[in-house]
C-alpha cells in the first residue's frame, strides 16, 4: 500500500525518545472524588460503583462487589475453542480474575482462523494450557488455570466450586452432560425449592456460520438445555439405500466409501478406522468417491467436501464467536453482578440477511428428562426387541440418548440388560438385543436404570406396556 | 506523527515458504512451494471457505481497509478481519496508550504505556496472522480530514471507531461519499452499540438466503423439462420404477391432468390442498385396493405448497428491473447493472417469457440414480443456455454502450445469472441526511410501549446523540468524573430532548419519551462515564466484521443503515435512518 508520507521526522523522533513510564499513570489516576479505583478498571468500577436508574432494584452500588468479581468470583469456561478464547478475553477485561478452562483438544491448523490465543508453533499444543499462558501473559492480573481434560473426568466437588459455569462447546451431547452435572448438583428442601446455594447458573454459547444463540439457565428454575432437547438439529443420516444402490448427490458416494467400501477393503490394514485427521484417509476416500460419482453421472466431489463429510465439519468464523462471547460474557458479568436482570433466557443471532437478533423466554418442559424430576415414562409392546427399546431411547425426540446401558430388576435382582460401553459386558449382554422384552421377564410399569454419555446422573424410566 | 510498518515477530509457515521459494536451486520446484503454501491457506481457512468460497477469500484477501480508532471496540473488528485473512490495514490513530485501555482493550500491553496506540495494536494485530499485512499513522482524523482527504480513497472500506464528533464523521462521510466508498462507523458505548452503515450503492451477488422459495418452473415448464416428462409413462411401470419417479416428474404429470379436467392450474391454498389429495391418489395400489407407501409420491405431496404456483420474478428483482440505473445504462454504468438489464431484457423477452434465468440447481429428492441425474442435467443444460442468451445481450449492451465486448466475461454471466433471484443492491442514505439535515431521523423513530425493545433501542439512540452534542459543547463525554456525573445527566437529557425536538419525532414517540423517562436513559449513560466496556465493545466489534466481510465480498445482505444494541436487556434494533 502507497501512503505518502505526511509524518513529521523530528517530532516521532522526539516521542520515541521520551520516558513516559510515570507521567501517563499519574495523569489518569487525578482522584475524581471516586472510591479508590485502578485506572485499568474504570469502565467496570463506573458501572459498579455508581448507582443506576434502570439497574435492579436489589443492585447495590460499592466497592465489596468490585472486590467480589475480581477476587472472589471464579468462574469456569467449558471448552478452549473459538467461543473459549473469546470468553476468556472477555471476562478477564471484564474484570474477573480467578478463571478456570477445561478442553482436552489439541491445537489444529484449521482452528487458527479464529481462535486467536493460538499460533501457528501451538499446533498440537493443550488449547487450555495454551490459552491460559496467552491470556496470563497478555493481562496479568488475570489468572487462568487450565485443565487438559475431559468435564467428564470431574466431580460434583469441583463443579461446586464455581460461581458461574459457561460454555462454548460444539458438541450436543457434552452440553446435555455439563447441564445435567449442574441440575444434579442442586438441593431440594421439603417443600421441592431449591437451595439457592446450590444453584450454580449456567451461561451456554453456540454457533454455526452466521448463526448463534445464548441461553442463560438457573438450574431447577429455570428452563434448562434439555427443556427444549427437539431445538438441536437431528443429524443428518442418508437412508442405507441410498448410500449402497441410489446415490445422487456427491455426499451420498463419500458415505458410501466411507460406511461400505472402507470396512471391506481395509485400505490402511486390519481393523484402522477412518481417521478423519489424516489426509491419506481422505485422499483416498475421496479418490473413491471420484470414481463412484462418474460411474453414476455424479457430479461434485472434491476433497473439502469429503473432509466436510466425514469429520461432520460445522462452518465457523470469527465474527459469529465475537458477538456470540461477548453476550455470553455480559451474561455472566450481569449475573455475577446482579446489576441488571440476566438474559430470560433464549438470544438468538443471525447476521446473513442484515443483523436479526431476538430474546425471548423459553417454558420449562413440564416433561423434560433432566429437570422435571418426574419418573419418565416410556411405551413398548411386550413383544418389541430390547434393541427396539434401545433405537426407541435414542430416536425419541425426548430422549436422544447416544448408546444407553440398561439395567432393571427382575423378581427382585439385579440384572444388566445391556452394557455397550464396558467391552466385557457388551459381549455378555448382546444376545439380549434380539430377545423380546417380554422374554427378559418385563412387566408393564417395569423400572429401568439407564445410563448414557448425555447424562452424569443414571436415569430410571418405566416401561409401560400398551 | 508517526508511522511504521510492523516486522513479524515469529517466523511462520508463509516466512517457511518463501524462504523455501529462494532456495528453489536447491531442488524444491517453484510449484511444489506454491501448492504447499495454497494447500496450508486451504487448511487454515477451511472453516469460512465453506461459507464464502474461494472466490469470497480472494476478494477478502485483496481488500485494504482502513481503522480509525484503535479502540477496543476499533481492534475487535480488525481482529475479525486479520484472522480471517484481509489484505491489508491502516490504523489511523493519534492517541498514546493510557492505564484505561489496559482494562478495556486485548491489543495494548502495560509495556505500550505511553507509546502510541496505533502502533501497538498494528504490532501485536499482525502478531496473529502473517498472512496480513498492516501499517498505522498517528496524525489526528481531524488533520487527514482537513489536510489530505485523498488519503481515504486508497482504500476498499474505511472505518471509524468511537469517533465522539458528529462534525468529524460528517467531514469523512463528505469525502467518502462521492467517491462510493463504504464507511463503518460504530461505537461502543458503556453497554450500548452502535452501528451505522454508509454505502451508496453497494452490490450483493450472492444474497444467500436461509430461507428461500426454489423456482422449478413446474407451472411453467421448459419444453426440454416437458419433454422429459413425455417420456415417462406412469402405466408402463414396474412397481419399483413407480416408486422411483422423482417427484418433480410426478408433479408435472399430475398438473397437467388437473388442468386437463379443471381448466387451470392450482393457485390458491385450497386449491393446492385439493390438488396434493389429486396428487396422493395416484400411487400405486395393492391388489386389495390399500396404497402402497412411496417415498417419492409422499415427497411429492409435501412439496406442493412450496413448488406450486410460485414461478413468478421475487419483488426484490422487480424493483431492480425498475430502477432507473437499469434503464439509463451509461460508458459508466457497473457490471451489474449492465447484467441486471440483460436479465431484464431477457426476463421480459421471448427467451424467459416472463422468468427468470434457470438456475440450474435442484434439490434431492427420492429417485434412482438415473432420473435423478437425467433430471438434473435437463435443468442444467437449460441454466446454461439461458446464461448463453444473457451473455448475448451484455455483449450487445456493451457494444451500444462503446465497451469492449469482453467488458464482462461470460463466466461472469453465467455467475449472476445462475443467482438471479438472489441479487440485490443496497443503498443506505448519506451521513448527511441522518446527523446533517437530520431529515431522516425522526421517521425511524419508532415503539409502541416504553419495555419496547425498539423504543429503548431508539431512545439509547437518542442519547448517543445527546452524548455527542455534549461532547460538541463541553470537550468531554458526560459522566467523565465522578463527582459531577448526577449534574452531567441533568445537561444530558437537556441535549436529548433538544435533539428529539430538533428533527421533529412523532407524536407517538414523544409521549413515549416523557421526562422521567429520558431522564433515567440520561443517567444511565452518564453513569457510564464515557467508558468502553469490552463485551460490548467485542459485540459490536464482531457485528462490523462480519458486516465488512460483506461489503467485500459481495455476499449476504449488509445491514440497512443503523443497528442498536442493548447489552442490558441483550436485545438489537435494526433502523433506516
Amino acid at each position: 500500500m502507497a501512503l505518502e508520507d505526511g509524518a513529521n521526522g523530528d517530532e516521532a523522533d522526539a516521542i520515541q525518545g521520551m520516558d513516559y513510564g510515570d507521567d501517563n499513570v499519574s495523569a489518569d489516576e487525578v482522584d475524581d472524588g471516586a472510591p479508590q479505583q485502578d485506572p485499568r478498571y474504570k469502565s467496570i468500577s463506573n458501572l459498579i460503583l455508581r448507582p443506576g436508574a434502570m439497574t435492579r432494584q436489589d443492585f447495590e452500588p460499592c466497592p465489596e462487589l468490585l472486590d467480589f468479581i475480581q477476587n472472589t468470583c471464579k468462574v469456569l469456561i467449558v471448552g478452549a475453542g473459538g467461543l473459549g478464547c473469546e470468553l476468556l478475553k472477555n471476562l478477564a477485561l471484564l474484570g474477573f480474575r480467578d478463571l478456570h478452562v477445561i478442553d482436552m483438544d489439541t491445537i489444529d491448523l484449521s482452528n487458527l482462523n479464529r481462535q486467536f490465543l493460538f499460533r501457528h508453533n501451538d499446533i498440537g499444543k493443550s488449547k487450555a494450557e495454551c490459552a491460559a499462558n496467552f491470556i496470563n501473559t497478555r493481562i496479568p492480573s488475570c489468572t487462568v488455570t487450565p485443565y487438559c481434560k475431559r468435564i467428564e473426568d470431574f466431580d460434583e466437588d469441583f463443579y461446586r466450586g464455581f460461581s458461574v459455569i459457561v460454555c462454548g462447546l460444539d458438541s450436543i451431547v457434552a452440553r446435555r452432560w455439563m447441564n445435567g452435572m449442574l441440575l444434579s448438583m442442586v438441593a431440594y428442601d421439603d417443600e421441592g425449592n431449591p437451595d439457592p446455594t446450590t444453584v450454580k447458573p449456567l451461561i451456554d454459547g453456540g454457533t454455526e456460520g452466521f448463526k448463534g444463540n445464548v441461553r442463560s439457565v438457573v438450574p431447577g428454575i429455570t428452563a434448562c438445555l434439555e427443556c427444549s432437547i427437539d431445538l438441536y438439529p437431528p443429524a443428518v443420516n442418508f437412508p442405507m439405500c441410498t448410500i449402497a444402490h441410489t446415490p445422487r448427490l456427491p455426499e451420498h458416494c463419500i458415505e458410501y466409501v466411507k460406511v461400505l467400501l472402507w470396512p471391506k477393503e481395509e485400505p490402511f490394514g486390519a481393523g484402522i478406522g477412518v481417521d478423519g485427521d489424516d489426509p491419506k484417509h481422505i485422499s483416498w476416500i475421496c479418490g473413491k468417491a471420484e470414481d463412484r460419482a462418474k460411474e453414476f453421472g455424479i457430479e461434485g466431489v472434491t476433497y473439502r467436501l469429503t473432509l466436510g463429510v466425514i469429520k461432520n465439519i460445522i462452518p465457523a468464523v470469527a465474527s459469529t464467536n465475537a458477538v456470540i462471547a461477548a453476550a455470553c460474557a455480559t451474561e455472566v458479568f450481569k449475573v455475577a453482578s446482579s446489576m441488571y436482570a440476566p438474559l430470560d433466557n433464549y438470544f438468538l443471532f443471525n447476521d446473513v440477511d442484515g443483523v436479526y437478533s431476538s430474546s425471548f423466554s423459553y417454558e420449562r418442559n413440564p416433561e423434560c428428562l433432566a429437570c422435571s424430576q418426574k419418573p419418565q415414562l416410556i411405551t413398548a409392546k411386550p413383544l418389541d426387541t430390547l434393541q427396539d427399546l434401545i433405537d426407541a431411547l435414542k430416536e425419541h425426540p425426548l430422549f436422544q440418548m447416544r448408546s444407553p446401558g440398561i439395567t432393571t430388576k427382575i423378581n427382585g435382582k439385579s440384572k444388566t440388560l445391556y452394557m455397550p460401553n464396558v467391552p466385557m459386558l457388551e459381549a455378555q449382554t448382546r444376545e439380549n438385543l434380539e430377545r423380546s422384552l417380554a422374554d427378559l421377564g418385563f412387566l408393564d410399569g417395569q423400572e429401568l436404570v439407564v445410563v448414557d454419555v448425555t447424562s452424569p446422573t443414571a436415569r430410571v424410566l418405566t416401561v409401560k406396556f400398551p | 506523527m508517526k508511522r511504521g510498518d510492523v516486522d513479524h515477530p515469529s517466523a511462520t509457515a508463509a516466512e517457511e515458504a518463501s524462504s523455501a521459494k529462494r532456495q528453489c536451486t536447491s531442488g524444491l520446484s517453484l510449484a511444489v512451494v506454491m501448492e504447499q503454501s495454497a494447500d496450508h491457506k486451504t487448511k487454515k481457512y477451511d472453516r469460512q471457505l465453506r461459507l464464502w468460497g474461494d472466490h469470497g477469500q480472494a476478494a477478502l484477501e485483496k481488500a485494504r481497509v482502513c481503522l480509525i480508532g484503535a479502540t477496543a471496540t476499533g481492534t475487535e473488528i480488525l481482529k475479525n478481519l486479520v484472522l480471517p485473512g484481509l489484505g491489508s490495514f491502516c490504523i489511523v490513530d493519534s492517541e498514546t496508550v493510557k492505564m484505561g485501555d489496559l482494562g478495556s482493550n486485548f491489543f495494548v500491553t502495560a509495556q505500550d504505556i505511553g507509546g502510541f496506540r496505533a502502533e501497538a495494536a498494528t504490532r501485536l494485530l499482525l502478531e496473529m496472522n502473517s498472512d496480513v499485512k498492516g501499517q498505522y499513522m498517528t496524525d489526528t482524523l481531524e488533520s487527514l480530514v482537513a489536510n489530505r482527504p485523498s488519503f481515504f480513497q486508497h482504500f476498499t472500506i474505511v472505518i471509524a471507531a468511537d469517533v465522539p464528533s458528529e462534525k468529524l464523521l460528517l467531514d469523512l462521510g463528505r469525502i467518502l461519499w462521492p467517491v462510493g466508498i463504504p464507511l463503518v462507523a460504530c461505537r461502543a458505548y458503556g453497554l450500548v452499540g452502535w452501528i451505522r452503515i454508509v454505502c451508496r450503492e453497494h452490490f450483493v451477488t450472492e444474497s444467500k438466503p436461509d430461507n428461500f422459495i426454489q423456482d422449478l418452473r413446474l407451472d411453467t415448464p421448459f419444453p426440454e423439462l416437458v419433454a422429459l416428462k413425455d417420456s415417462v409413462d406412469f402405466g408402463a411401470m414396474t412397481k419399483k420404477a413407480h416408486s422411483h419417479v422423482p417427484f418433480v416428474i410426478i408433479l408435472l404429470a399430475f398438473l397437467e391432468k388437473w388442468k386437463t379436467l379443471r381448466g387451470s392450474l392450482p393457485t390458491t391454498y385450497q386449491d393446492k390442498v385439493k390438488f396434493r389429495e389429486f396428487v396422493d391418489e395416484g400411487r400405486l395400489k395393492n391388489d386389495d385396493g390399500i396404497p402402497l407407501a412411496e417415498e417419492n409420491f409422499e415427497e411429492a405431496c409435501k412439496a406442493v405448497v412450496k413448488t406450486v404456483g410460485v414461478s413468478k420474478v421475487p419483488d426484490e428483482i422487480e424493483r431492480l428491473f425498475r430502477d432507473p440505473a437499469c434503464d439509463n445504462l451509461t460508458i459508466f454504468s457497473p457490471k451489474f447493472w449492465i447484467v441486471i438489464r440483460a436479465i431484464r431484457d431477457f426476463t421480459v423477452g421471448a427467451e424467459g417469457a416472463g422468468h427468470l434465468p434457470v438456475s440450474g440447481a435442484l434439490p434431492d429428492m427420492f429417485s434412482d440414480t438415473e432420473s435423478f441425474v437425467h433430471l438434473q442435467n435437463v435443468y442444467k443444460a437449460k441454466a446454461d443456455s439461458d446464461a448463453a442468451a444473457v451473455y448475448a445481450k451484455v455483449c450487445q449492451l456493451n457494444r451500444d454502450l462503446g465497451l469492449s465486448e469482453d467488458f464482462i466475461s461470460l463466466s461472469e454471466v453465467k455467475y449472476y445469472s445462475r443467482n438471479a433471484a438472489f441479487l440485490r443492491c443496497v443503498r443506505t442514505t448519506s451521513l448527511e441526511e441522518e446527523l446533517g439535515e437530520g431529515s431522516s431521523v425522526a421517521a425511524g423513530l419508532t415503539g409502541f410501549s416504553v419495555d419496547d425493545p425498539d423504543f429503548r433501542n431508539s431512545l439509547w439512540y437518542v442519547m448517543l446523540r445527546a452524548v455527542s452534542h455534549f461532547h460538541n459543547q463541553t470537550g468531554v463525554l458526560p459522566g467523565l468524573e465522578h463527582k459531577t456525573y448526577e449534574e452531567d445527566a441533568v445537561q444530558l437529557k437537556v441535549f436529548a430532548q433538544k435533539f428529539m425536538k430538533a428533527v421533529g419525532v412523532v407524536d407517538g414517540f414523544r409521549e413515549l419519551a416523557g421526562d422521567e423517562v429520558v431522564a433515567r436513559y440520561a443517567r444511565e449513560v452518564a453513569r457510564f462515564g464515557g467508558e468502553q466496556v469490552h463485551s460490548v465493545a467485542a459485540f459490536v466489534g464482531g457485528t462490523v466484521g462480519q458486516e465488512v466481510i460483506k461489503l467485500i465480498t459481495g455476499q449476504y445482505v449488509p445491514l440497512n443503515n443503523t443497528l442498536v444494541y442493548d447489552a442490558t436487556a441483550c436485545t438489537t434494533s435494526t433502523f433506516q435512518f
